[in-house]
């Protein structure tokens, strides 16, 4: 038999029971878009580093404390560190050194969490995020060094209802006045409160310490070499945009692991559903299955066409679980544009592959048994003629 | 409707079917039952009536001839090949080239159309989609039922499916045709109608083996045989 009628017939086959097939099917679609969903916010994730890290400024990132143990609480790096990396300077090419301090407020409502990014006024915000565009207001100018100023991403602007002349409160002896909010960026930079560097180590009781260092390079593609021999001679930390980027890769692949895990419940509920039914299935047309075989069927054919029914099931599932963690993708990401700016959620190519490629595993795995069970009826005890 | 005109020459191949020294004993409790005692018998082309109450081993015989069970001494021989040797897959490629099959009750896929029924054994063999089609609808208007070709099984009287069935049976255009009880759940009219394709299947050279317990069924056979408790006879 052609591979096209054995489909059209496993087809034939499961409309037979149109509203069992229907909820089997259904339960496979919230199975996978469960997967979908779930795997879908490490892709976002993913994009938003990818695509962000380019146009983000350091080439290495020179700190005290190893990446893996994340962003130091309080700014602990000397900030003599930016003149021993100037004198490096000319013999590693490195171009700008940019002395930055991070503080993360946060509070239980995700939406009023903001970074702010302290970094030289002289410089800049376009010495590390060079692609940021004004919408209101100016940027950092020298003078802010000493009065204090902020310039604010959409996001924050709009979560903290800050505008142009609004007073930022950084802690009750310390404030600073919103001079510029930038535009758009659909991105981090989008949660970020940049300042001038003093007025943020004051009011952060860090005089003199700094969260990081920015370095750019003459040659980008000397960073990995630049920062072992900065790491080296200075016995500090520096990494490179690839490690952080492989920071990032190999924490999502845990996280990734979890979510799997997680939504591994449902799939397996959904195929235990699936092969329920085919079994069910399977009782039900005994006769029909002997009867098959009576005229000529071989058992490999009836095997084939239980596991083709169970196959079809699982994918049809599996196609509109695609098609629901879609809907649920778009829904998830309205939420995190509105809360960060940013899409945290990503169908990619390589997602739905793997949502199809569970899927059609699910069948096969559910349509194992009752294919093996329809192929060794007896025809007499099938046609009920012993 | 008329009886079957198939001519003998148009029959892809008319193998002999014989069967020796076969017997079937079944493991009842502690002990064992004789279902058909050792029997030698070669069935000649025509229809044949195996006649005998109910539980004499008449199924059982079928069901040896058939291949769907195996016997406990002795062989089926179909044409040259011994179909008691054959594994399960050499088997159903055996009855599908050789034998059609009609049952008590008809036995219809029940999702598929007359006409689909009736290709069924012609797209397991393969056949493309145009010759299947043409086949079963030279075989439904046979039986006549040519204008029923679009009905499920649900949608067709008792006597039409069993002739869906027969024509069936016929698609591979079979050597042997062993029908079990063809006519025992229709009225008396519709058996005759059955009995009538059967008669024609045989007048086209095959070798039709008709299990029946109705004796004035069985009286319209070219050959007999009775079956009681096991035991086949000539006659």
């Amino acid at each position: 038999m052609k591979a096209s009628d054995l489909w059209r017939l496993a087809w034939r086959g499961l409309t037979r029971r149109r509203v069992r097939t229907f909820l089997t099917a259904l339960g496979i679609t919230v199975a996978v878009a469960s997967m979908v969903i779930f795997l879908s916010l490490g892709e976002g994730i993913r994009k938003v580093f990818t695509s962000e890290l380019g146009g983000i400024g350091p080439d290495i990132q020179v700190s005290l404390t190893p990446l893996s143990q994340g962003l130091a609480l309080h700014p602990n790096l000397p900030q003599d560190t930016v003149k021993q990396l100037q004198a490096l300077a000319p013999e590693l090419g490195i171009q700008t050194v940019t002395p930055v301090v991070m503080a993360v407020r946060g509070g239980l409502d995700p939406t009023q969490s903001v970074v702010l990014y302290g970094l030289p006024a002289s410089g800049g915000i376009g010495a590390v995020f060079p692609n940021t565009a004004l919408a209101q207001g100016r940027l950092l100018l020298p003078a802010d060094e000493q009065t204090g100023a902020a310039v604010v991403g959409a996001k924050a602007a709009q979560n903290l209802r800050l505008g142009l002349g609004s007073t930022l409160n950084l802690n009750r002896r310390a404030s600073v006045k919103v001079v510029g909010v930038l535009a758009p960026q659909s991105g981090l930079v989008d949660n970020f409160i940049f300042m001038p560097l003093t007025p943020l180590q004051r009011s952060e009781g860090a005089e003199g310490r700094v969260s990081l260092v920015a370095v750019k390079l003459n040659d980008p593609r000397q960073a990995r070499a630049v920062a072992t021999s900065i790491s080296d001679r200075l016995n500090l930390e520096a990494a490179t945009q690839s490690d952080f980027l492989s920071f990032i890769e190999r924490a999502l692949r845990i996280s990734d692991a979890v979510r799997f895990g997680i939504s591994l419940i449902a799939l397996i509920v959904g195929g235990l559903a699936v092969a329920n039914t085919v079994m069910m299935g399977v009782f039900e047309r005994t006769r029909e299955f002997g009867t098959l075989r009576a005229i000529g069927a071989r058992p490999a054919f009836v095997r084939a066409l239980v596991l083709t029914e169970s196959l079809l099931l699982s994918l049809v599932g599996g196609v509109g679980g695609v098609l629901l963690g879609l809907v649920g993708i778009v829904i998830v990401n309205l939420y995190t544009q509105q809360l960060a700016g940013i899409d945290a959620a990503a169908l990619t190519p390589r997602l739905t592959l793997l949502a199809l490629g569970i899927s059609f595993l699910l069948g096969l795995l559910s349509g194992l048994l009752p294919a093996r069970n329809a192929s060794r009826l007896s025809i007499t005890d099938a046609l009920g003629r012993v | 409707m008329t009886a079957m005109t198939t001519p003998a020459s148009s029959i892809a191949t008319t193998p002999t079917l014989s069967v020796h020294d076969l017997s079937r004993v079944y493991p009842s409790g502690d002990g064992q039952v004789q279902a058909l005692a050792p029997f030698t018998h070669a069935f000649p082309p025509g229809l044949t009536a195996v006649v005998g109450p109910s539980g004499s081993g008449k199924s059982t015989l079928l069901n040896l001839l058939a291949g769907f069970d195996t016997p406990t001494t002795g062989h089926v021989q179909v044409g040259d090949t011994d179909l008691t040797a054959l594994s399960e897959t050499s088997r159903a490629d055996l009855r599908l080239r050789h034998y059609g099959f009609v049952f008590q009750n008809h036995n219809l896929v029940s999702i598929l159309s007359a006409q689909e029924n009736v290709e069924f054994p012609l797209t397991l063999a393969g056949l493309p989609p145009r010759d299947r089609q043409e086949r079963a609808r030279e075989l439904l208007a046979l039986v006549g039922l040519e204008r029923r070709a679009d009905h499920l099984p649900s949608q067709l009287s008792g006597g039409e499916a069993q002739r869906v069935a027969i024509a069936r049976a016929l698609a591979g255009n079979p050597g042997v045709l062993l029908a079990d009880e063809p006519t025992g759940n229709l009225d008396t009219r519709t058996g005759e109608r059955i009995l009538a394709l059967l008669r024609g299947a045989a007048d086209a050279g095959r070798t039709v083996v008709l299990i029946t317990h109705d004796r004035d069924i069985a009286a319209q056979a070219d050959h007999h045989l009775s079956v009681r408790d096991g035991v086949v006879m000539p006659g």
